[in-house]
């Protein structure tokens, strides 16, 4: 299936920045959770998340369904299927 | 215990690729080395020490609000988002001492 855009750089780079954006979330929710009055990385916290949307949703756009069970859209036919599944990327 | 003598006394060889990216903490190394017992029946020659990292979260109780932080792109290649926690790991290929 070589016609899908999956062996172009854009599609990992946009996967390296979600990964890039997940990590800082992932520290920080650790840290939240033994900080929970830290205003200032609770808004930082706030600032990824809403980024991290964004980037998830332009990259379901491009290239399918990060997750499935609801978390995204299908395009017709069903897209889970069509996309390498993450040892394969 | 382990003898407290610092690994900056360690042969320090070409910069592994993980410090490219600046991951390197300045001052202290986190590693220190240890002697292990050496028997007469050991079949091989004994190694001139072995080394053991003490990571800096054993010396933070409660790790304070507005820290410095890392970039993103940096934090995911150091594996931390706080350089005051970041730990490294020196590969032991061509190290002089301990075997891998």
């Amino acid at each position: 299936m070589n016609a899908h855009p999956f062996h172009t750089e854009e599609y990992r780079q946009a996967l390296e920045q979600l990964q890039v954006v997940d990590f800082v979330l992932l520290e920080l929710n650790l840290y939240l959770d033994t900080h929970p009055w830290d205003v200032q990385a609770i808004q930082q916290f706030n600032h990824y998340t809403h980024e991290r949307m964004k980037i998830a949703n332009q990259f379901q756009e491009k290239y399918g369904p990060l997750q499935n069970y609801g978390h995204a859209y299908s395009g017709c036919p069903w897209s889970w299927i069509e996309t390498p599944w993450p040892w394969q990327v | 215990m382990g003898n407290e003598f610092e690994a900056q006394s360690l042969p320090e060889e070409g910069v592994p690729p993980e410090f490219r990216a600046g991951c390197h903490p300045a001052g202290r190394s986190q590693e220190r080395i240890h002697v292990p017992y050496r028997s007469p029946c050991d079949p091989c020659p004994p190694l001139p020490f072995k080394t053991y990292v003490v990571p800096p979260n054993q010396f933070i109780v409660f790790q304070p609000p507005n820290w410095p932080q890392y970039p993103p792109e940096q934090a995911l290649r150091c594996g931390t988002l706080w350089p005051a926690l970041h730990s490294p790991y020196r590969p032991r290929r061509g190290r002089e001492g301990e075997a891998t």
